[in-house]
């Protein structure tokens, strides 16, 4: 990786010349200013509502119609949550081709792959801090202060269980939550990722009135989804616990090891970037 | 070495490109010298930002070759663009950071500097541009010309060998031109420049070298003085006493394109053979006995030469 390394006029030394990764950290770190704060405040935002949200529809399982209502209310949410993500991360590469600042970066000795990536890569502490840590924490002690053992019945494999088998209720108390909650947010993180890269990887290869106009496209599709889904399974069938079963096997009662989907969400995000990366590589700005 | 050291800092042959069908590059020959200060000229749409663009990598030529301080744009991009300072036309920045913000990233990606360093860096070019009261203003508070004074600072401050500026005192006010002007001025013993403008007169006054283009190709090239001469000229004359025969006489002359009689006794010939016209004109009006009071070449514009240029192109 190492280049021959010149000197400017004045004996200063230059940077390393070579490598598609070229600049990569400054980048990130350059993209990760502007994540902050408000766009890292909204994903906290949501991440609480993740947590208060499915700890708020354990609560209202006393009441069935209370239920299906919060349950549908969280279809909502995971609509936001998605919508959030695809709108924060279709810009930071298509929005800067349209204003030029792309052009003004890549014109400099740095890697149009490590431009690429760090769009990417500034995003994964915000995701892993605000939408993930944040909640987790916060989790941790509200679940400990209202069951006192460090145990609640927040599980995301199983929240389909909990509607569909009353009975099953019981078990809850005695479940290891802490352990699922954080298999569920680590499997959320990576769906947000998968989006994040697929938007990158959107933003590459479209223009920016293109981008905007496929993510306009999204919300009548998952309108569409959500009208042709069995009436029995709207109230939680876009809710984060369904999504986690689907994700995993489709099983609710068969959760599988998080590893798994975890893997094949990770090679989807590095084939997603390589395919933006390469893509930028050609694209002329 | 020597013969790294005596190469153009800028060498472009053939070099051409099509968007489309369009061939917006027919064949472009640039050779801009070490060290100098080249005026890149053309009308609208006539190639000098995609040259540019082409030069710092935005661009992929469609054919011919271009090096920048040896350094092949296609073949070794991040080399290239290591010693090279780029201004767009339009720069557009991240609008959260402030000036001081700006020119630290940019110098964070050309040098390998430790934390003071990089301050003492950022500050010197601050002070050099003119931009101290500025520094810690957000870059969508600058006014144009600050903003233009920016981009050539930022361009600068990782001491690049060459800086390549797409009509960096367009849409200025003529102070903002001046800041802009100087700058550049200030500028030039430490870099090679190749600037586009459309603004001869800022070209007159610094450039030491100009190339023309239009249509996609270089029309003409070459020193400054070389466009301020050239074979045609406009010699103004004094003369006390008999003057007809005299001009009679060049009217006939082949190397005499026109001949005007001011009102204030003074002839302005227009000559096409400056060699014919040193030794025939003074010649001519000595022997019909005519008392030559002043005789001086008046300087032709870049403006004359430009329009001439260009002019005959788009009508050839």
């Amino acid at each position: 990786m190492a280049d021959a390394t010149l000197d400017t006029r004045d004996g200063m030394q230059r940077t390393e010349a070579n490598g598609l990764f070229r600049g990569l950290r400054g980048l990130t770190a350059a993209e990760s200013t502007r994540w902050f704060p408000w766009r890292s405040l909204t994903f906290t935002a949501l991440g609480l509502a993740l947590l208060v949200g499915n700890y708020v529809s354990w609560l209202a399982q006393k009441d069935k119609i209370l239920g299906h209502l919060i349950l549908s209310s969280l279809t909502l949410w995971v609509l936001v949550l998605i919508l959030m993500t695809v709108a924060a991360t279709q810009s930071t590469v298509a929005g800067e081709i349209a204003q030029g600042t792309a052009a003004w970066i890549v014109a400099k000795p740095v890697g149009k792959t490590a431009f690429v990536i760090s769009k990417f890569a500034a995003l994964i502490p915000v995701v892993v801090v605000a939408m993930v840590g944040v909640p987790g924490v916060v989790a941790r002690f509200i679940f400990v202060a209202a069951e006192g053992n460090g145990r609640t019945e927040f599980n995301g494999y199983e929240v389909m269980r909990l509607v569909n088998e009353p009975s099953a209720r019981g078990e809850y108390t005695t479940v290891p939550d802490w352990a699922d909650h954080l298999g569920t947010l680590g499997l959320l993180m990576v769906i947000i990722l998968v989006i994040a890269a697929a938007m990158v990887l959107l933003g590459c290869v479209l223009g920016h009135a293109t981008a905007i106009f496929a993510v306009g496209l999204m919300i009548p599709i998952a309108m569409v989804v959500l009208a042709l889904t069995p009436i029995d399974h709207q109230f939680v069938s876009l809710t984060p616990a369904w999504l986690m079963e689907s994700f995993i096997d489709g099983a609710g009662d068969n959760p599988a090891p998080v590893l798994a989907p975890v893997v094949v969400g990770l090679l989807w995000i590095a084939g997603l970037l390589g395919v933006a990366s390469w893509w930028f590589n050609r694209r002329e700005l | 070495m020597t013969e790294r050291l005596q190469a153009p800092a800028i060498d472009v042959r053939g070099l051409r490109k099509r968007f489309g069908r369009t061939e917006v590059l027919r064949s472009v020959d640039l050779s801009v010298p070490l060290n100098s200060v080249f005026g890149f000229l053309g009308p609208n749409g006539a190639g000098k930002t995609t040259t540019m663009k082409v030069l710092v990598g935005l661009l992929h030529a469609s054919g011919g070759s271009a090096s920048v301080m040896g350094h092949d744009v296609a073949r070794e991009s991040m080399q290239a663009r290591a010693v090279i300072g780029y201004l767009p036309q339009d720069v557009s920045y991240w609008r959260h950071l402030t000036v001081r913000d700006v020119l630290a990233f940019t110098a964070r990606r050309y040098l390998d500097l430790s934390r003071r360093e990089l301050h003492e860096q950022v500050d010197d070019t601050i002070e050099l541009a003119g931009l101290g009261h500025l520094a810690d203003r957000r870059v969508r508070k600058l006014s144009g010309g600050e903003r233009q004074r920016l981009g050539v600072a930022e361009a600068w401050v990782g001491r690049p060998d060459v800086l390549i500026l797409d009509e960096p005192s367009s849409g200025l006010d003529p102070e903002g031109r001046h800041e802009v002007l100087d700058l550049l001025d200030r500028l030039r013993e430490h870099a090679t420049i190749l600037y586009s403008t459309h603004i001869l007169d800022d070209v007159e006054r610094i450039a030491d070298q100009i190339a023309i283009i239009d249509h996609g190709a270089i029309v003409a090239a070459g020193p400054v003085d070389s466009f301020l001469i050239g074979s045609t000229a406009i010699y103004s004359v004094g003369i006390d006493g008999a003057k007809h025969g005299a001009v009679d006489l060049l009217r006939t002359a082949p190397w005499v394109d026109s001949i005007e009689l001011g009102s204030d006794g003074r002839i302005e010939i227009t000559v096409n053979d400056r060699q014919h016209a040193e030794h025939g004109l003074l010649r001519a009006f000595v022997e019909h006995g005519a008392h030559v009071t002043d005789f001086r070449p008046t300087r032709r514009s870049l403006e004359d030469t430009y329009l001439d240029l260009v002019g005959a192109n788009d009508h050839g």
